[in-house]
């Protein structure tokens, strides 16, 4: 009787325990799943779907092997799966913040532009800190990132200088900057000017001439310098492009920006996307 | 002396055979253009009616059959010779055919269910259908096959 007492203590001492570190682990867990939601929500801001996934050949989620071709060479995007081996899985949070912040690998090697750090510099802490979290609980895909294939006059070793001279030109977004919803998402996470903004002889973005179109990429003008661009449509006509591709003489859009829309501007929620639109009239 | 004669003969008339190809080449992407120009007209037309734009309903399924008849004839837009001069097709169409061939059947498929949606004549399940199909078909071949973004 004695012993049975005994084991029926033991046991509601046992559920007493195993619901108290459930109760103590929900707020960790919700946490978490705040985390990974608001994380998915910047990689698809950001996009970074469409240029690290060889969608064109049917490759893996995330696993890169996009050739992007520019007047530099053919850039291949890497591999950013959690795979340790051929992707990012064995990268500190820290390292991913440098690549994103600085533009370095976690061995301290210059990334080329064609990753747009130039562009997520100014991400805030935060959405890099998401994003690294969502990143690393993508499904890992092992499969080497194979090299780029450039001009002869493009060389890593040069781009210590060519950051240099192009933070000076092109700085990090201030806080008020980044407060500014609109011009965050366009400036920062959606990183249009990174096509859409011309560049001079040494690839740098021309500031001066900021969204006016990049002929090479055939990338449209989108300032009110283009009678025949954003300008000229109404606010709905503007989201139903960002949303279906559609443009308002019942075309539908190619080339890079299909990708932009399918992978990213489409899921956008409606304050974002009110935000963007707004931040695109007010382009000078 | 015949010899020279006949290659002399050929020599005269090689750059009219090489002009009137090329004109052959223009008047398909001019045609391929204006089928186009038709496509996205058809298509604006629907969405003016399902968004309730424009009052005659009975209007879609004119645009649904014309849109029918013109994707028929998608596959004969892209003759070999037709990927030079004022296209804004990709090279890739001619350079894959057999890619861009299933390309073009995924498009006819997207028709088929857009068709099958507008014959309900319920104009929200034509709307949502429209922005499908447009997607699929289409945004599909533009997003691989199309060189040019518009200005």
């Amino acid at each position: 009787m004695t012993g049975g007492r005994a084991g029926v203590s033991r046991f509601a001492r046992s559920v007493l325990a195993g619901l108290s570190l459930w109760l103590f682990a929900q707020p960790a867990l919700a946490t978490q799943q705040d985390t990974l939601a608001r994380g998915q929500r910047i990689f698809i801001l950001a996009n970074c779907f469409s240029c690290h996934t060889d969608s064109e050949n049917d490759g893996q989620p995330l696993a890169g092997g996009r050739e992007l071709k520019t007047p530099f060479g053919v850039f291949v995007t890497p591999n950013i799966t959690p795979d340790p081996s051929s992707g990012i899985g064995d990268w500190t949070e820290q390292q991913f913040l440098l690549a994103l912040g600085e533009g370095l690998s976690p061995t301290g090697e210059h990334y080329f532009p064609s990753f747009p750090y130039t562009a997520y510099q100014s991400m805030t802490r935060r959405d890099m800190r998401d994003l690294y979290a969502y990143l690393m609980s993508r499904q890992p895909v092992v499969q080497d990132n194979p090299p780029h294939r450039l001009q002869w006059f493009v060389s890593r070793y040069l781009l210590g200088g060519w950051k240099a001279v192009n933070r000076w030109l092109n700085p990090r977004l201030t806080a008020e900057q980044q407060a500014d919803r609109g011009y965050y998402l366009r400036a920062a996470l959606g990183h249009c000017q990174e096509c859409h903004t011309p560049r001079n002889m040494l690839g740098m973005l021309d500031r001066e001439r900021d969204l006016q179109g990049n002929e090479m990429l055939e990338a449209p003008d989108l300032t009110p310098r283009n009678q025949q661009g954003i300008a000229d449509w109404s606010d709905d006509e503007l989201e139903e492009f960002l949303r279906d591709g559609l443009y308002p003489d019942g075309d539908y859009v190619g080339g890079h920006m299909a990708d932009v829309v399918e992978h990213s501007t489409q899921h956008w929620s409606e304050q974002d996307m009110a935000a963007l639109i707004a931040s695109l009239r007010a382009i000078p | 002396m015949k010899k020279t004669m006949l290659l002399l003969a050929f020599l005269l008339i090689a750059p009219t055979l090489q002009a009137s190809e090329d004109f052959e080449a223009e008047g398909i992407i001019k045609y391929r253009k204006a089928v186009m120009t038709a496509i996205k007209g058809h298509n604006l037309a629907i969405k003016q009616v399902v968004s309730g734009k424009f009052p005659n309903h009975g209007q879609i399924s004119y645009h649904v059959n014309a849109l029918g008849d013109l994707f028929s004839e998608l596959d004969s837009l892209f003759p070999d010779g037709s990927d030079f001069g004022k296209t804004n097709a990709k090279s890739e169409i001619w350079d894959e055919p057999e890619k861009f061939s299933k390309t073009v059947q995924k498009s006819r498929q997207a028709f088929q269910t857009f068709k099958a949606a507008a014959a309900s004549g319920d104009l929200k399940t034509t709307g949502k259908a429209l922005k499908a199909f447009g997607k699929g078909s289409c945004g599909l071949c533009h997003k691989t096959y199309k060189k040019k973004p518009k200005k």
